[in-house]
């Protein structure tokens, strides 16, 4: 599902794999990662069951919403990196300017005045 | 050699690792001190909001999701500004003067829409590509320049040439556009999608132009362009081969255009609304053509009848939309016959024409895909015929019974359990329609979004009651129900919060309470109805004042309020756009001055009838920068004087006026002449 770790795995030859470096990733972030990677890849759950799942798995705090976005980002897996930045949208509609900058801890508000 | 195996490396940069917990109670205190240093330090870091670390592209690919809100995003911050001025992908300008400005800024745009914005014309478009870079036109698709009646071929021509990768133009109500301008739009060799409605004076010449010029072109609309004619239509048919919409609605053509579109091979959808030279020999080269044939609209063609509907039928099986309105009197037994063969049918309409029964069970029967029917002035819809066709089609979402006078209780409780999905239900006139049937539909058809029941009496506050069970509500009519009182209004403003559209007109008793109701409510109101309501008051008006989104208003003939309403509504109704208060004669001057400062989005007002003085009058008309059309008839307190000196204000930019035709030899034929050579029309009443 990662590309960069499958172009990680196709450059080194195989047998001389031991470990992989992800040096931008975060222990807890990874081990999200990981168990969407495994839910996403099992083929028990139906595809209603694993979007309900997924829209689980994105309620998060948004500090980890933006670690997962960067680690999607660095891992090269499209399907989460849609998911998590689906989600950050989804929290920005509706709301006005100040609302979103509350709500991600924006400081340099800056009041535009705007021609239509 | 062996290389340097390289580490697994799962780092934990972060400082939370940093914070051990306290090993033992001895130094737990320079723990605890250690601990808020560490707090302390994590606060300073944090103060950079974790978005500055995403960077630009995953930004973008956020922004390209919020969709319908980018407006609050561009304001947050002016990183967010930044990024959404260079992704913004299209622009509809109000205002000539910022037009400049706004296109440098945003350089990336795809489709510039200049349709609202007045004084459009051949000078400012040379100033806007002659300005320093003109790089804003260098990804544009889509022109919108429909009734940019000041645009001439001269500018269309140089704003066309300035766009290579120009796919869609539509200049349609142009309606002073003509065969220059046909062939300053067929430079644009790209051209997929052209609108030409209502541009008069496109010949055959015009057309001839676009067609050898723009040869891939995939969808044309004519409507109304009458000086077209088969020559016209024939070239086109051996030119534009990849054509797959067409619309030649209103048209003078004859059969003979027929036999030439018959071999536009990839042809998909082609409206014909009004054709009346158009028989059933044209139609019956249609049987043969035109293999992909999806859609057809023969409706109010005199001259089809049902064999000529036949032919079309029976040469595609995979129809799935057919129009028929107000053209055939009856459906013969062979196009019943035919009828039986389109399973693949979503949409028909067949309006004014009589069916019976046994027309409706067959299309119940046989036409099992079927989303939209309509059947609106059809004589002979009885209850036992909407039964069969609803049982049988259960996925329709559109029903259209305007007028189908025969329709009771028990059709409608079948309608509400048969088809679960239903979205938009026409009841107009039905008035033997009680609350007995729309209990059942408030039970069974939740994603109702539009029900129009005006003029049912049988209508009232229970069944208003029962109605509002149905929550997706969007556009809801209830003009000249009598029945209804504040009572029911507020049922409805308590559950249906997602509505837009309220016709309340002349719906005598509903009062102030209502309105109040209906101003907490729903809050996403954007147009109402409340002509004749004579028991509402200022305090009505005042509560009307609070729905923010409110753009379109009609308060005809409402005795009671006065200029305190209109000031208030004037005030806080930001996106006011059409206001309609003919016959409101206790609204004075105050209250028009106040929407001349206020209301600067007014596009169409009505004043007819209206106490306003000369001086207030020029005042609106000159403040009023987006004014379009005003209605001015009968205005007592005005002089002649003072009315040609407000049309002289807003000579440029306003599109229609009327006045009444008293003064039509009143008024200096001078200021009639510069109205007409500006491309606004006088409307005499």
């Amino acid at each position: 599902m990662s590309k960069t770790v499958k172009d990680a795995i196709e450059t080194i030859p195989t047998d001389e794999i031991n470990s992989i470096s992800l040096s931008l990733v975060r222990s807890e972030i990874l081990t999200k990662v990981i168990e969407y990677c495994k839910k996403h890849n099992s083929a028990q759950m139906s595809d209603v069951d694993l979007m309900d799942w997924d829209v689980e798995f994105a309620n998060v705090h948004y500090t980890t919403l933006f670690d997962l976005v960067l680690s999607a980002n660095y891992m090269n897996i499209n399907c989460l990196l849609d998911l998590v930045c689906g989600k950050i949208a989804d929290m920005i509609k509706g709301k006005t300017p100040g609302e979103i900058a509350k709500l991600f801890d924006i400081k340099d508000v800056s009041t535009y005045e705007e021609d239509n | 050699m062996n290389p340097t195996k390289p580490r697994c490396n799962f780092n934990s940069p972060s400082l939370f690792r940093s914070l051990t917990k306290p090993k033992s109670t001895q130094i737990q205190n320079i723990n605890i001190l250690f601990f808020i240093f560490i707090y302390l330090f994590i606060e300073l870091m944090l103060s950079e909001s974790v978005f500055c670390l995403l960077t630009e592209d995953l930004l973008i690919r956020i922004l390209d999701r919020v969709n319908s809100d980018r407006k609050s995003l561009r304001l947050v911050c002016k990183e967010f500004h930044r990024v959404e001025s260079t992704t913004r992908k299209t622009i509809r300008i109000l205002r000539i003067e910022f037009l400049l400005g706004l296109l440098q800024k945003y350089c990336n745009i795809e489709s510039l829409d200049l349709s609202v914005c007045p004084r459009i014309d051949d000078g400012a478009v040379s100033v806007l590509l002659s300005h320093g870079s003109v790089n804003w036109t260098r990804r544009i698709k889509r022109l919108v320049l429909s009734r940019a009646t000041g645009l001439g071929y001269v500018g269309l021509e140089m704003l066309i040439r300035a766009c290579p990768l120009l796919e869609a133009v539509d200049v349609s109500h142009c309606c002073g556009y003509g065969d220059r301008e046909a062939s300053a739009l067929s430079c644009a060799v790209r051209l997929r999608e052209l609108n030409m409605d209502k541009c008069l004076g496109v010949t055959d010449i015009g057309l001839a132009k676009i067609a050898v010029g723009c040869s891939k072109l995939e969808s044309l609309s004519l409507k109304w362009c009458l000086e077209i004619s088969d020559l016209g239509i024939d070239l086109l048919s051996k030119k534009c081969l990849e054509l797959k919409f067409l619309d030649v609605s209103y048209l003078k053509v004859t059969s003979e255009s027929l036999r030439s579109i018959a071999s536009l091979l990839k042809l998909e959808v082609f409206i014909m609304v009004g054709c009346y030279l158009v028989d059933d020999v044209g139609l019956r080269f249609l049987e043969k053509g035109c293999p992909l044939l999806k859609a057809i609209d023969v409706s109010r063609c005199n001259c089809v009848s049902p064999s000529g509907l036949l032919s079309v039928i029976s040469g595609h099986e995979g129809l799935e939309q057919m129009d028929a309105r107000y053209c055939l009197s009856e459906l013969s037994a062979p196009l019943i016959n035919g009828l039986k063969n389109l399973n693949h049918l979503n949409i028909i309409r067949i309006n004014g024409v009589r069916v019976s029964d046994f027309i409706l069970q067959i299309i119940g029967t046989n036409c099992k895909s079927l989303v939209e029917l309509g059947l609106s002035k059809c004589i002979g819809v009885t209850n036992m015929g909407i039964m069969q066709v609803v049982s049988g089609c259960g996925n329709l979402k559109t029903l259209d019974l305007t007028c189908c006078r025969s329709i009771t209780d028990v059709a409608i409780s079948t309608i509400a359990n048969s088809c679960p999905n239903l979205a938009c239900l026409k009841l107009e006139s039905c008035d033997m329609v009680t609350e007995v049937g729309l209990y059942q539909l408030g039970l069974s058809c939740l994603m109702l979004e539009e029900l129009d029941l005006t003029d049912c009496s049988g209508v009232n506050d229970i069944a208003l009651k029962y109605i509002s069970r149905c929550s997706e509500l969007v556009r809801l009519k209830l003009g000249l129900c009598t029945n209804i009182s504040d009572i029911g209004l507020a049922h409805i403003a308590c559950n249906c919060t997602k509505l837009t559209e309220l016709d309340l007109y002349r719906c005598v008793r509903i009062g102030d309470d209502g309105l109040a109701a209906l101003a907490t409510g729903c809050n996403k109101l954007t147009m109402l109805n409340l002509s004749y309501c004579n028991r509402m008051t200022d305090t009505g008006l005042k509560c009307i004042s609070n729905l923010g989104e409110l753009s379109d208003l009609e308060l005809r003939a409402i005795p009671n309020i006065t200029s305190i309403g209109i000031k208030a509504v004037a005030i806080n109704c930001k996106r006011l756009a059409n206001l309609d208060l003919k016959h409101c004669e206790k609204i004075n001057d105050s209250g028009f001055w106040a929407l001349a400062f206020y209301a600067q989005n007014l596009l169409q007002i009505n004043m007819s009838y209206c106490n306003v003085s000369d001086h207030v009058l020029c005042l609106l008309m000159s403040n009023l920068k987006r004014l379009q059309d005003a209605k001015l008839v009968h205005l007592t307190n005005v002089t002649v004087q003072g009315l040609e000196l407000a049309l002289r204000s807003c000579c440029g930019r306003i599109k229609k006026v009327k006045l009444q035709s008293s003064l039509r030899f009143s008024i200096s034929s001078e200021i009639l002449e510069t109205f007409n050579a500006r491309g606004c029309k006088i409307r005499w009443d």
